[in-house]
């Protein structure tokens, strides 16, 4: 089958989640390929996962102050922030007889394409189950699926670099006085692609990751369709964007 | 009485219940974390199984829920059903 290949783009963060829940639907409707998108968000976001509580997770009034962005996914998982500038970000969508029927199989698979791009660039990862990449013992990508109307979703992170400082005005993470032992904790926990290979550039880690992701695949790039383009401007307003979706737990 | 159990599950991830109880019987239960649940929409199954538990039914509860959610398909990722079970013990008097 041939795959589709988007053009890089940044959006909002209502307006990516929505993207994706576009394709999907599409792809369960018959009338779109196999799809995978890299992208970045603008401006800078956090994401939270389909079970979180939002109040809980977020300091929701820091991310108005200083501008983020805040939606929830439809996959589950933690919160997470997206840097405007610090992470690639990619969704893969396909109908799931395409994939091993087992998730953590799954995960396997998709997770072995970010391990070979990070090869290409220097990186020594490996899958980390559930759902995680790491280099040496650190974490280097976080990973979610959904499966759906018999279609696969599964979107990603590949942390490019981290302002871990920026993470934790926006994540919350319980009292301030143990601010500091947390944000010691998660850089000892997490890694990023300037950490590991100070060299390369982003655009080389996502020309690797597009090498890894379309390796032995069939794929032309072409954009979202006029109808998907429609339903992702749809649900970003109605869904993504709304209030009662960010609030519903 | 609402009671919030917090636990982050050994090599799985993270699950907070508010767990309802009253004169012993659970009356409402709310799962949230950053577990994986496929499908999504078993959520509801899984947090109404629990509901009319009592600590002398709550083991037959469990596996119960456990067999029903086998029989769908449903996968959990990241906990277990028993380690719900044990979460909503600790909420029962």
């Amino acid at each position: 089958m041939n795959w589709r290949l988007l053009p890089f783009q940044a959006a909002s963060a209502a307006m990516n989640m929505a993207i994706d829940e576009a394709i999907l639907e599409s792809i369960a409707e018959g009338k779109s390929p196999p799809t995978i998108r890299f992208y970045a968000w603008r401006p800078s976001a956090v994401s939270i996962g389909v079970f979180q509580e939002a109040a809980k997770e977020v300091r929701l009034d820091v991310c108005r102050a200083k501008g983020v962005d805040v939606v929830r996914r439809i996959t589950g998982g933690g919160a997470v922030y997206h840097d405007a500038d610090g992470e690639i970000t990619y969704s893969i969508l396909a109908p799931e007889s395409m994939f091993p029927k087992g998730i953590t199989e799954s995960y396997h698979l998709i997770c072995g394409w970010i391990v070979d791009g990070l090869a290409k660039v220097g990186i020594e990862g490996q899958f980390h189950p559930i759902n995680d990449v790491i280099a040496g013992d650190k974490k280097i990508s976080g990973n979610a699926q959904t499966r759906r109307k018999k279609v696969l979703l599964q979107h990603g992170t590949i942390l490019y670099d981290l302002d871990v400082d920026t993470m934790f005005d926006v994540l919350d993470v319980g009292p301030i006085k143990i601010k500091d032992k947390v944000i010691t904790n998660v850089k000892q926990r997490v890694t990023s692609v300037r950490d590991l290979a100070p060299g390369v550039s982003k655009d080389e880690v996502l020309d690797a990751m597009r090498w890894a992701f379309l390796a032995e695949k069939r794929w032309s790039k072409a954009p979202l369709s006029d109808d998907e383009r429609i339903v992702a401007e749809r649900l970003a307003r109605q869904k993504y964007g709304s209030k009662d979706w960010l609030m519903r737990r | 009485m609402m009671s919030r159990i917090e636990r982050k599950i050994p090599g799985g991830k993270l699950v907070r219940l508010d767990v309802g109880v009253v004169d012993g019987v659970v009356r409402s239960v709310v799962m949230t974390g950053d577990f994986f649940l496929h499908p999504e929409d078993a959520l509801k199954d899984i947090e109404d199984g629990f509901v009319g538990a009592t600590t002398a039914s709550l083991a037959q509860v469990a596996r119960s829920l456990e067999m029903s959610l086998e029989s769908e398909g449903v996968r959990c990722l990241g906990f277990s059903i028993a380690d719900l079970e044990s979460m909503i013990g600790e909420a029962l008097p």
